[in-house]
C-alpha cells in the first residue's frame, strides 16, 4: 500500500514536471499565436484566430511545408537504404569488424556546427577542397547555393552523412535479435540470398524500422540548426521550411504572433502525419511481427 | 621601542606606529577625503551589468580596464557580458523578461533602439549627446529625444586595389557604367568561373546584404517612402532608378565570385584580403582586417563611393552607440557612460581603429587619437571618410533609415529581406527588373 502511494507520487511528480518543462512552453507558444507582439517587450493585442488566417493564405508557408517534406523525405529514404544497407555489411565477421564499427558512427559524434563547417569548408566554390580537387582534374565547380534543388541536395547528403550512422546502430542491434536458425532453414529450403532479406532480415527489422523512420522523420521535419548553418532558407525561399520560417518571422521580423502561428500549425501538421503513420504502421504490431 | 621611519629618523611610535597626533591627522583626512567624495559613498556597493558587442579582443580589453578604473574609483563594479551583434537584442529582451535587466547596451541595428523606446524600456540620453557636435544624421532623435550615445559610423564604401587599376590603366569610377567596365576588367575567368572577381555584392537574406548592397541603388535616387509613409518604389523616377540599379546589378553579378547566395560579412572582407576579389563592400573594418592578415595588400588599397548612373554618389551606412536602459539604477548607469564617454571614449574608438570612424565631429582634433599610429598610417582614407560625411552632395541613406525621419516602418523592410530578395529574384529567379520592383514595393505595402 505505502509503495502504492510512492508510485503514484512519483508518477504525479514526474507528470507535473514535464507539465512544467515541456506543457509550459508549448503552452505559451499557441497562446503567443493569438496575439500580435512586436518584440518580447512589447504588449501583446488579442487578435484571435488572424495570424492562422495569415499564415495559411501565405504561399511562403505552403512552399516551406513542400520544401520540408521534400528534404525529410530524400533525407529519411537515402538514410534507412544506406543504413540498413551498411548494417547488414557489417553484421558479417571480417577482419577489423569492431573498428569499422566504430568508425561508422563517428559522423554521429559531431555536433551540427562542426559537421556544417566541414562541409561548407568542402563546398566553398572559392576556396573549398572539392574545388581544389575538381580543379586537378580541369573541372569546374557549380556554386551549390545558387540552385534550390542543388542546396536542397546539400541540405539532404549532409544530412545523410551526419545521421545515417543512428539507422547503422538501430538496424545493426535489430539484426542482432533475428535468430540465425531462421537463415539456415532457409537455405535449407533453397531460398537465396534476395529471399532470406525480403523473407526473414526485413519482417525482423520491421519493429525497428518503424521506429526508426519515426523518428528520423520527427527529427528531419523539425530540422533547423543543419538548413540555417548552410542556407538560412535561400536562395529565394528554395530552403525555406517551417521550422526556419518561424525563426525568421519571430526573431527576425520580430513577428512573435505570426512565428508562434506557424510553429503551431507545424506542430499539429505532424503531429496528424504522425498518427497516421502509427495507424498504418502499429509499433506493438511490428514488434510481434504480425 | 624604537621603529624605522623612512627618512633615517627614529619614532617613538607605539605599537602600532601610530602617535596620537599621527591617528588624528590621519583620521580628519579619511574623514575630509569622504566628505570630498560623496559618489564614492553614493554608489558603493552598486553592479551594472553592460551587453557589449563590440567583441574584438582589443575592444573588449579597452572596455575591461575602464570597468576596472571604474570600479577603483568609484566603487561600482560593471560586469560587461559580450555578446555578437547577432542575437544581442533576443538577450537584452531575455533578460528584461527574466527581471535581471541589463543597465548599459551598445546597439548596431536602429531597429533595436526603436524596439525598444517602444516597450518603454530606455532611458533617453538627449543632454549628453547634445552636448557635442555631431556628423551628419549620427544623432538621431525619435520622439523628440535621443535614445542613444553614438561612437561610430560604418559607412559602407567601395574598396579597390590600386595596383590592379595601375596595372590595367583603370580610373576610380565616376559612374555606375564605367565601375561596371572596371569590373568587367578585372575579372579572372577560368573558362565559365570566375577566379577573382571583379567586385563583391553580397545577396544572402541577412543584414549584410540590406546594409552593403544599396548604395548604387541610393545613388540612383531610389526612395522606398514618400514624406507621408506611402511605398513609392514602384513609382516614377524611384521605379526608374531601381530598374536601372536591377539592370546593372545583373550584369556586376556575372563579375562576381560564386556563392554571393552565402556571403555575409566575413566573406566580403575576406575575398578581398585574399586577393578573389578586385572590389568589394565594407566599412573602415576591412583596413584593420588587411593590416592584420594580408599586410601587402594594406598598401594597395583605395576607397569611393558608391555611383549612380548619373555620376551622384552614395553611402550606406549603419550606427553604433550605447544605450541606458530604464532600470532601478538608471542614475548610477548613466553616471558610468558619461564618466566613459569623458574619459574612455578615444580609447574605445581607437580600439576599432578605423571601424570605430568617429560619429562625435571634436575626435577628428583630439591629439591622442589622431597620433595613434595606424590611423596615422591610413589617414588618408579616415580623411576621405570624413569628406563622405562632410559632403551633402554625398547621399547617406540606409535600408532602415529610409523615409522622411527615424521610424520602425523601413527596419520592418530591413529585417524582412524584401530589398535583398528583390536581389536574387532578379538574378537567381531570372525576373524581369519591373517585376522584381513591383514585388517588393508590393511586399513593403503588406508589412506596413
Amino acid at each position: 500500500m505505502v509503495q502504492d502511494r510512492r508510485v503514484v507520487a512519483l508518477f504525479i511528480g514526474s507528470i507535473l514536471l514535464l507539465g512544467v518543462i515541456i506543457g509550459g512552453p508549448l503552452v505559451y507558444a499557441i497562446m503567443l499565436s493569438f496575439y500580435s507582439a512586436k518584440s518580447f517587450v512589447g504588449e501583446l493585442q488579442w487578435v484571435g484566430l488572424a495570424n492562422y488566417a495569415k499564415t495559411i493564405q501565405d504561399p511562403l508557408f505552403w512552399q516551406a511545408f513542400a520544401n520540408g517534406l521534400m528534404i525529410a523525405l530524400a533525407a529519411i529514404f537515402l538514410q534507412v537504404v544506406l543504413g540498413v544497407g551498411i548494417a547488414l555489411v557489417l553484421n558479417r565477421r571480417f577482419f577489423g569488424q569492431s573498428v569499422v564499427r566504430a568508425v561508422s558512427i563517428l559522423p554521429y559524434f559531431l555536433p551540427t556546427v562542426v559537421a556544417c563547417l566541414i562541409a561548407q569548408w568542402i563546398l566553398d566554390p572559392n576556396y573549398g577542397l572539392l574545388k581544389s580537387i575538381l580543379a586537378s582534374f580541369g573541372i569546374g565547380i557549380a556554386d551549390w547555393s545558387a540552385q534550390g534543388v542543388t542546396a536542397r541536395g546539400t541540405i539532404v547528403l549532409v544530412s545523410v552523412w551526419l545521421w545515417t550512422p543512428f539507422v547503422i546502430t538501430c538496424v545493426l542491434a535489430g539484426l542482432q535479435t533475428i535468430p540465425t536458425q531462421l537463415y539456415e532453414a532457409a537455405r535449407v529450403d533453397g531460398a537465396g540470398a534476395w529471399r532470406q532479406f525480403w523473407h526473414i532480415t526485413v519482417p525482423g527489422l520491421r519493429s525497428v524500422l518503424v521506429v526508426v523512420i519515426l523518428l528520423r522523420g520527427i527529427w528531419m521535419f523539425n530540422k533547423f540548426d543543419l538548413i540555417w548553418l548552410l542556407t538560412k532558407g535561400g536562395p529565394l525561399n528554395q530552403t525555406e521550411t517551417l521550422p526556419t520560417l518561424a525563426y525568421r518571422k519571430s526573431f527576425l521580423e520580430f513577428n512573435l504572433g505570426g512565428g508562434a502561428a506557424v510553429a503551431t500549425l507545424s506542430f499539429l501538421i505532424l503531429a496528424g502525419v504522425m498518427l497516421i503513420y502509427l495507424r498504418l504502421f502499429p509499433i506493438d504490431d511490428a514488434k510481434q511481427g504480425r | 621601542m624604537g621603529m624605522y621611519v623612512p627618512g633615517g629618523k627614529m619614532s617613538t611610535a607605539g605599537l602600532l606606529g601610530l602617535t596620537r597626533r599621527h591617528f588624528l591627522k590621519t583620521s580628519a583626512a579619511v574623514i575630509g577625503a569622504s566628505l570630498a567624495a560623496p559618489a564614492v559613498h553614493a554608489q558603493s556597493g552598486v553592479t551594472l551589468r553592460f551587453l557589449n558587442n563590440e567583441t574584438s579582443a582589443a575592444s573588449q580589453a579597452a572596455l575591461r580596464k575602464a570597468c576596472d578604473e571604474y570600479k577603483a574609483k568609484f566603487g561600482v563594479t560593471v560586469i560587461v557580458d559580450s555578446s555578437p551583434i547577432s542575437g544581442s537584442m533576443e538577450k537584452a529582451m531575455a533578460a528584461i523578461n527574466g527581471g535581471q535587466p541589463y543597465d548599459i547596451m551598445t546597439s548596431s541595428f536602429i531597429a533595436t533602439v526603436l524596439e525598444f523606446v517602444h516597450a518603454g524600456v530606455l532611458v533617453p540620453l538627449t543632454d549628453m549627446v547634445k552636448k557635442y557636435e555631431w556628423g551628419r544624421g549620427a544623432a538621431w532623435d525619435y520622439k523628440g529625444e535621443n535614445w542613444y550615445y553614438p561612437f561610430d559610423y560604418n559607412l559602407v564604401m567601395n574598396y579597390y586595389r590600386k595596383d590592379l587599376y595601375a596595372k590595367n590603366g583603370l580610373k576610380v569610377p565616376e559612374t555606375l557604367d564605367q565601375f561596371m567596365e572596371n569590373c568587367r576588367a578585372l575579372t579572372v575567368r577560368n573558362g565559365s568561373n570566375v577566379e577573382v572577381g571583379g567586385c563583391v555584392i553580397p545577396l544572402a537574406s541577412d543584414s549584410a546584404t540590406n546594409w552593403a548592397a544599396f548604395g548604387n541603388m541610393f545613388a540612383e535616387g531610389v526612395e522606398l517612402f514618400d514624406n507621408n509613409w506611402n511605398v513609392v518604389l514602384d513609382q516614377s523616377t524611384n521605379a526608374e532608378g531601381a530598374k536601372r540599379f536591377l539592370d546593372a546589378y545583373a550584369e556586376l553579378y556575372k563579375t562576381m565570385p560564386p556563392g554571393m547566395n552565402t556571403v555575409s560579412f566575413a566573406q566580403l572582407m575576406s575575398l578581398f584580403a585574399t586577393g578573389k576579389s578586385a572590389h568589394t563592400l565594407y566599412s573602415g573594418r576591412l583596413v584593420e582586417a588587411l593590416e592584420a592578415t594580408n599586410p601587402a595588400l594594406a598598401d594597395q588599397y583605395g576607397i569611393f563611393a558608391s555611383p549612380g548612373s548619373s555620376g551622384k554618389k552614395a553611402l550606406s551606412y549603419a550606427f553604433d552607440g550605447f544605450c541606458v536602459f530604464k532600470t532601478k539604477q538608471s542614475e548610477a548607469a548613466l553616471k558610468f557612460l558619461q564618466w566613459f564617454v569623458d574619459e574612455h571614449y578615444v580609447d574605445w574608438l581607437l580600439s576599432a581603429w578605423m571601424n570605430n570612424h568617429p560619429a562625435r565631429m571634436d575626435i577628428y582634433e583630439d591629439k591622442r587619437w589622431k597620433s595613434h599610429p595606424m590611423i596615422q598610417k591610413h589617414w588618408d582614407t579616415m580623411m576621405t571618410m570624413k569628406s563622405f560625411i562632410d559632403n551633402d552632395d554625398i547621399v547617406i541613406r540606409a535600408i532602415d533609415t529610409s523615409g522622411p525621419s527615424i521610424d520602425i516602418r523601413p527596419c520592418t523592410v530591413f529585417n524582412a529581406n524584401v530589398m535583398p530578395e528583390m536581389l536574387q529574384q532578379k538574378v537567381l529567379g531570372k525576373a524581369s527588373s519591373t517585376d522584381c520592383v513591383k514585388a517588393a514595393a508590393q511586399r513593403i505595402r503588406s508589412l506596413m
